[in-house]
């Protein structure tokens, strides 16, 4: 593509006042070369704006570099035709007028070299062209319980087509074996029908549900919105294609025997809540206890086997206080007279479920207590005493049972193959912690390690069956909408319309696998001979293989190795006699940036021999930026990105700790260059650390200072 | 680690509802109720934990709780109770659970708790008076001369000091019974029994008489009000009863007494009092029920008797003062039935609150249980830390 | 993007976390979509929040992305300080009447900042809840999306004064701008209209709004935030000093049936945050909360756990009934019962928080169909007519993750009818 630039710079909004806008279009101008430089009081009214187009129409201005606001603001003002144009946003007020002492020298040199770097940029980036395969736009759900018949349920009623693959002869999972279930509307007191045969025979019946029960995913192979899964069904393998996936595999109970003291196994009379339900169905509500066919005068409930335990479950399993208040009343209906103890650590019935806890307390049956219990025995006739400590009641207790339920908690259900993915990182879902493939993401839960692969209901975290249901439909919207942008060749989340996607030179391939390694979303598979294989529909385009690769070959239309050295090339360095030094700052375009962005709203100054490249992800700063920013003669370089670790930030999971990790090993390399370590440094800035800014800056510009200019510089 | 079986009893809870407890099981056990409480101590605070006991029908922990006694139903736990467990109510119903249960004989703890042998009750003095007047002969004629109780008195001190005999024998047994239940689960702390015996009751003479925890109620204030004139109503026409008593049985003094006579002044004082309590105490658990809270049987039979001695004492003097004969003995008659309704029926009504109250509130003393602050929370404090 | 879906398009009425997580999410599968924010800015109430438990993240690292998903995305359109006032129609046939309300700044506004500076009229400032002013011209907050200032029409002097206008190189400012109305047709309509912290007040025990030193936890959000009143820096309202010690208490007003009876799921795990607030703050600091049950579900386990590690933060189990000041010094004394040993407890502290409980704003425009809710003001989702869906903590009081899972599915259901 020829490039035509046009460079127009803004001085409104402090800009004039802080800079010398002249001498900036005249390094436009005649240092860069640029033909059209113009400059505006107010770029982004009307007549501003209009100037633009019209260089576009009618000088054929194809790079447009818009030298005024933050690229936060007036996106829409100053975006062109995205398939022909591109726009360069050079931050002159933010980053500069806003945020330094205006008509200072070091101010305008600070102004001048960003107009330099978005020049540089502008000439070697390109609008991006998508890539676009043919999609099929099928959800596959594994998994038949209620998470997974209503993401299928809910994603045909959008107009999708679903194969459903469940593991047992049957659909319905757990929920099949519940006597009744929880209110599942107001008043939230009475329990209700268990009603799930309606939908198992809904989803059998549907027309665009393709059902495979006693079936198993043998393998998934391909990329999203062309995934070939071969399902194996009464010994036959049979191919099918599809284009996202939603797990809702669900949960085991835990195995109560590891809890020591509770006699579950060995005591006939201990069951867990699961048992429970099966006594209650099969006694059409009559509860007996296992040992003789009795009905039972009393039982006691256990909270928290297994669960908030660290030696079991740590976490909390969600559903069981509501369980036994529900199977309290199976008893309490079962035998008027029969006493109901339950033993909580906290009673836990948020939201509108308190109305279900407070209705069952005023049953005159049920007893409930905090307290820990602390043993079990069975006496002579099968009955169990239950040892209570730490009660309400204001002394440790004895209860006498016909039967004791432990409320055991949810396991999800992640122990064995479910996926069987082709994938070179691994055939099933990254685990987030305990089991649960989980998002470790407050704002974005439905957040994925691999793209297009998502998790609902138990599997996912422990839930009752109305909140399976809001998250299986969650997940079946998720799944859709990943079809639906790989089909124009979009990326998905969290960079959701990016059409650029990673290109590989593969002729300077070493095959030195460091990009099949550290993709976080496994998207890079490996040949026979061990050359990178890129899927670019499971890309998320955050540069992290590009920031691996030592040879340079993994580039964006947008975005790439070239692109940023040529860029930190651009930045006047001055030499040693000037005493000025230059640092060069990464910085992560999700948080660090804004938080740039934010000091200068603040109007805070900060030191201003700072030079911010802003990048998608940490991730994706390759080493030979470092390198050539040393010997260009910078004398320091900071990469700023997100918390990294456990409980991480980074967008890209591991973008930041990758970083961390390829400048540790830089370490060393530096020093054979009798180049110190700490010039380069990794750090950690959240978006709203902006307040922080100035005193970061001024460390590191100290600590550099004491080690004084690169002595490369001079070279 | 205690080694019985914890016993619930459904009964009880059952019984606790019906004498107006009904809102029991509500309680989620978060404890506002003892800290809003104002007569509830620092160590041993009510009524949570009654809460519980009662929710889990522990009868032994409820009949020997002096805690019980200590609450004086102002109603502020009722109003910030986050469940709607009303648990002054329940702690009233636990009292009158407490009078039934310690009753002896049993049969009369029943017939005291339900209306339905309310015509019974009242059948034996009626039936009593009766057999009197009918002995005297002054069932045809109405006695000539000066209206003069004292003809009727003469038998019916013989009744009343039998009956007196009785229920103090009763109700001995009740107390005894309470006072050990008290002492032996409740544990016994270093203070215990330092203060002695004589001690104790003194001090427990001093509280009932001052009234000095019932003022500390917020929410129903007026209840005090009420009760003190109830209260120092009742004592004066105890007091007026004994003189009269004494007076006409070892000093033959001539009765009626004139209007003049301070006795006289102090037994009107005394039927104004009660009857202008009663009515505040009315007018309270009729028309504040959001801050007074429920009523129940227990509660208005005692009220209803308290109000209607005072009346029919007041009318009887009036119409004796109007000389209508016939008219002042039938008077006198009812008033007398209300008496030994009173007096007789005493260990098993609400009536022996009077009693079981004083008992726990000696035997707390005794057992040098912790006493409701006397001032703000913030004196507290600082007295604290100086300490 | 490149997907078409003629005239298929869902309004949402709110801006919140919820409401702009069902836009994106429908937008992004490719419907267009229509935002409707009352506030001057997107946003609601996440973006008063310093950080979310259990990562002690910052909101505004999520809301960036966000708002950044919705200036890249066409199909999305949001109106700020605009309200609904009327849903008429029938289900992939809905008209909805919006009402603009007057910013008194228009396109223009670059976001400079010259009008604060002329400004002489103060206001409380809602975004601090009130705990300081700003003019009466004003930018929501740092991050405010869109980046336009407002006028305040109940405080600004308007022509009187005008000192903006002239201070305003840019033409920005428009006096004499009055409300619009407009209709748009769409095919479903999702009500995310969120939820207000309980007025405090009302508890007269907890002595909020009495006492200087009581605040609620949405105050405390803002005291440890760094653009909040005191810049980050936890200081006691009353003499903005330093603190020693704090008491939070749990269920101010939540699982009351004279306030709220249903538990607002998310104060627990919002006290325990606030506590680490306090203790990175104060390394001295003792830290004292109050509760009735801990309710930390799910993995929200391990931020209980962690914080019960700390040796100088306490759990007592014991609602706190009784607070007193001290006339002198303004310390407090929170009074609970200790349950678990049957004693009562003082303790004295220089700063109390109540944790307050969520109520439902619901929507009070006019609806077709009639909108089901339960005792407690959240809308009931199951009993919406097709085509009318409630997402976030306008069905149940919830927290962020869940209300965005809930958003997400939302938007699914929202463009069901258009099949």
């Amino acid at each position: 593509m020829d490039k035509k630039l046009g460079v127009y710079i803004c001085s409104g909004c402090d800009i004039g006042d802080s800079v010398d806008v002249d001498k900036l279009l005249t390094v436009a101008k005649e240092e860069q070369k640029i033909p059209i430089c113009i400059k505006h009081a107010n770029l982004c009214n009307a007549e501003g704006v209009e100037l633009i187009k019209k260089d576009i129409k009618e000088q054929g201005v194809n790079s447009v570099i818009v030298a005024a606001c933050s690229p936060r603001v007036h996106f829409d003002t100053f975006s062109f035709d995205p398939s022909s144009i591109y726009v360069e946003r050079v931050n002159l007020r933010e980053h500069v007028a806003w945020s330094h002492v205006p008509k200072e020298e070091d101010t305008q040199m600070l102004a001048e070299d960003y107009i330099r770097m978005g020049i540089t940029k502008a000439k070697k980036a390109n609008p991006p062209k998508p890539y676009i395969e043919t999609i099929n736009k099928t959800l596959l759900v594994i998994g038949g319980g209620i998470s997974g018949m209503t993401s299928a349920m809910e994603a045909t009623k959008a107009g999708y087509k679903v194969i459903l693959v469940e593991k047992a002869p049957v659909l319905g999972g757990w929920m099949r074996r519940w006597y009744k279930q929880l209110p599942q509307r107001p008043p939230y007191k009475e329990l209700q029908d268990v009603d799930i045969e309606n939908t198992i025979n809904e989803v059998k019946k549907h027309p665009d549900i393709k059902l495979f029960t006693s079936a198993e995913i043998e393998n998934i192979s391909g990329q999203p919105g062309m995934f070939d899964v071969s399902i194996k069904q009464d010994g036959k393998t049979v191919v099918e294609r599809a284009g996202s996936i939603v797990v809702s595999t669900g949960w085991k109970p835990y195995d109560a025997g590891k809890v020591e003291g509770l006699g579950f196994g060995t005591y006939p009379n201990v069951v867990n809540n699961v048992i429970m339900e099966d006594i209650a169905v099969q006694g059409k509500g009559k509860i007996k206890r296992p040992s003789d066919n009795k009905d039972v005068k009393s039982v006691v409930f256990v909270q928290c086997v297994g669960s908030r335990d660290k030696n079991h479950l740590p976490y909390c399993s969600s559903v069981c206080c509501l369980a036994s208040l529900k199977q309290a009343s199976y008893v309490r209906s079962s035998n008027p007279d029969a006493k109901v103890y339950i033993v909580y650590k906290d009673m836990r019935t948020p939201g509108q479920y308190e109305n279900f806890y407070k209705d069952k307390q005023t049953d005159d049956g049920i007893f409930l207590t905090k307290g820990d219990v602390s043993g079990i025995t069975e006496n002579a006739d099968k009955s169990l005493t239950v040892n209570v400590k730490n009660t309400l009641i204001g002394e440790d207790i004895n209860i006498k049972a016909d039967m004791v339920i432990l409320a055991t908690g949810m396991v999800p259900a992640t122990d064995s193959s479910i996926l069987n993915l082709q994938y070179r990182q691994g055939k099933e879902l990254p685990m987030l912690k305990y089991g649960f493939p989980d998002s470790n993401f407050i704002c974005f839960p439905y957040e994925t390690q691999r793209t297009a692969i998502y998790a609902a209901g138990c599997v996912r975290q422990p839930a009752e069956s109305k909140t399976c249901k809001d998250d299986a439909t969650g997940a079946a919207l998720k799944a859709i909408q990943a079809v639906e942008l790989e089909s124009i060749g979009s990326a998905v989340h969290p960079r959701a319309g990016d059409l650029s996607y990673p290109i590989f030179f593969m002729q300077k391939c070493t095959s030195c696998k460091r990009c099949t390694e550290e993709c976080p979303f496994g998207a890079i598979d490996e040949d026979e001979k061990g050359s990178p294989k890129p899927n670019p529909n499971r890309c998320r385009r955050c540069g992290v293989c590009m920031g691996a690769c030592p040879e340079r070959i993994v580039s964006f239309e947008n975005y790439s190795v070239d692109i940023v050295s040529s860029m930190l090339k651009s930045i006047e360095v001055p030499g040693e006699e000037e005493e000025k030094l230059r640092i060069l700052a990464f910085a992560c375009e999700n948080d660090a940036y804004p938080a740039f962005d934010i000091a200068g709203i603040n109007r805070t100054m900060f030191n201003p021999n700072i030079r911010i490249i802003p990048v998608r992800c940490l991730g994706s700063v390759n080493i030979v930026w470092i390198a050539d920013a040393l010997s260009k003669g910078i004398d320091g370089i900071m990469l700023i990105g997100c918390k990294f670790g456990e409980d991480y930030q980074c967008h890209f999971i591991k973008g930041s700790e990758l970083a961390n990790r390829r400048m540790e090993n830089l370490k060393e390399v530096l020093q054979r260059l009798v180049l110190e370590p700490e010039r380069v440094k990794v750090m950690e800035l959240a978006i709203s650390d902006y307040d922080k800014i100035p005193t970061i800056m001024n460390d590191f510009m100290a600590k550099v200072n004491e080690l004084g200019p690169n002595p490369y510089k001079s070279f | 680690m205690a080694n019985n079986i914890i016993e619930t009893d459904s009964d009880l809870i059952k019984d606790i509802t019906k004498l107006g407890g009904g809102s029991l099981k509500k309680c989620f056990q978060c404890a506002t109720c003892s800290v809003v409480c104002n007569l509830s101590s620092d160590d041993r605070p009510f009524p949570r934990k009654e809460m519980i006991w009662a929710q889990w029908g522990l009868k032994d922990k409820l009949l020997s709780d002096p805690d019980v006694w200590r609450c004086y139903q102002c109603g502020d736990c009722s109003v910030y109770c986050p469940r709607g467990a009303k648990p002054a109510e329940v702690m009233g119903a636990i009292r009158n659970y407490s009078f039934k249960n310690y009753a002896f004989p049993k049969f009369m703890g029943k017939a005291l708790s339900s209306p339905k042998y309310l015509p019974l009750l009242f059948a034996v003095p009626v039936i009593l008076f009766f057999l009197v007047l009918q002995y005297m002969g002054a069932l045809s004629s109405v006695p000539t001369g000066s209206i003069a109780f004292t003809r009727f008195d003469n038998y019916v001190d013989v009744i009343f000091v039998l009956l007196s005999v009785l229920v103090l024998l009763a109700m001995a047994k009740g107390v005894l019974e309470f006072w050990k239940n008290m002492d032996q689960n409740n544990t016994h702390g270093t203070a215990y029994g330092s203060a002695g015996i004589y001690n104790s009751i003194l001090l427990a003479v001093q509280e009932v008489l001052t009234h000095k925890n019932f003022k500390k109620c917020d929410a129903n204030n007026i209840r005090y009000t009420g009760h003190l004139g109830i209260f120092y109503g009742f004592i004066a026409l105890f007091i007026v009863t004994a003189i009269v008593f004494i007076g006409d049985r070892v000093f033959h003094m001539s009765l009626p007494m004139g209007q003049v006579n301070p006795v006289k002044i102090l037994a009107n004082l005394g039927a104004f009092a009660l009857i202008v309590g009663c009515s505040i105490a009315f007018y309270n658990r009729l028309g504040r029920k959001d801050k007074a809270g429920e009523s129940y049987y227990y509660d208005w039979l005692f009220l209803s008797v308290l109000f209607l001695i005072g009346a029919t004492g007041l009318l009887t003097e009036i119409i004796r003062l109007s000389g209508y004969a016939a008219a002042a003995y039938w008077s006198y008659f009812i008033h007398l039935t209300f008496v030994f309704f009173l007096i007789g029926y005493f260990p098993y009504s609400k009536f022996a609150h009077l009693i079981y109250r004083f008992v726990a509130i000696i035997y707390s003393k005794y057992a040098g249980m912790s006493e409701p602050a006397e001032d703000s929370v913030s004196e507290r404090i600082e007295e604290k830390s100086v300490a | 993007m490149a997907i078409t879906n003629d005239n298929k398009s869902v309004c949402i009425i709110g801006g919140g976390i919820s409401g702009m997580t069902t836009a994106i999410e429908a937008a992004e599968v490719g419907y267009e979509v229509y935002l409707i924010e009352k506030a001057p800015s997107l946003g609601g109430r996440v973006v008063q929040m310093n950080q979310y438990f259990p990562k002690l993240c910052p909101p505004q690292c999520g809301v960036e992305i966000n708002y950044k998903r919705i200036r890249v995305n066409p199909k999305i359109r949001y109106f700020t300080l605009a309200e609904v006032e009327k849903v008429s129609g029938t289900p992939g046939n809905y008209d909805v009447t919006i009402r603009l309300n007057p910013r008194y700044v228009n396109d223009k506004c670059t976001a400079c900042n010259k009008c604060v500076e002329v400004c002489p009229v103060e206001r409380p400032s809602d975004y601090n809840y009130d705990m300081d002013k700003t003019k009466a011209i004003y930018l929501a907050h740092e991050m405010a999306f869109p980046m336009k200032y407002v006028i305040d029409d109940k405080v600004c002097l308007k022509e009187q004064c005008a000192k903006c206008v002239s201070a305003c190189k840019y033409d920005a400012i428009e006096l004499s701008m009055k409300p619009k109305t407009f209709n748009i047709n769409v095919g479903s309509v999702v009500l995310a209209t969120g939820w207000s912290p309980y007025n405090a007040t009302k508890i007269d025990n907890l002595k909020y709004g009495i006492y200087k030193n009581v605040i609620r936890n949405v105050e405390m959000e803002r005291l440890a935030a760094p653009n909040g009143p005191t810049k980050g820096k936890i200081l006691r309202p009353s003499d903005k000093k330093e603190i020693k010690s704090i008491a939070f208490v749990q269920c101010a007003g939540s699982r009351d049936e004279n306030h709220l009876a249903y538990c607002s799921s998310i104060c627990c795990l919002a006290s325990m945050k606030q506590a680490t607030y306090v203790r990175s703050q104060y390394p001295d600091a003792d830290v004292y909360i109050f509760y009735i049950d801990i309710r930390a579900t799910g993995r929200f386990e391990d931020f209980y756990v962690k914080v019960q590690a700390d040796n100088k933060i306490s759990f007592i189990k014991g609602k706190v009934a009784k607070i007193t000041e001290d006339a002198v010094t303004k310390s407090l004394t929170v009074v609970a019962e200790d349950i678990l040993s049957g004693k009562k407890i003082y303790k004295t502290v220089d700063m109390v928080v109540l944790a307050t409980g969520m109520v439902p704003n619901g929507i009070k425009a006019s609806m077709p169909a009639d909108i089901v809710y339960d005792e407690f003001g959240f809308v009931v989702p199951d009993l919406q007519s097709p085509g009318i869906y409630a997402a976030g903590c306008t069905k149940k009081p919830s927290d962020v993750a869940s209300c965005i899972q809930d958003a997400t599915g939302t938007a699914l259901k929202a463009i069901q009818i258009f099949v």
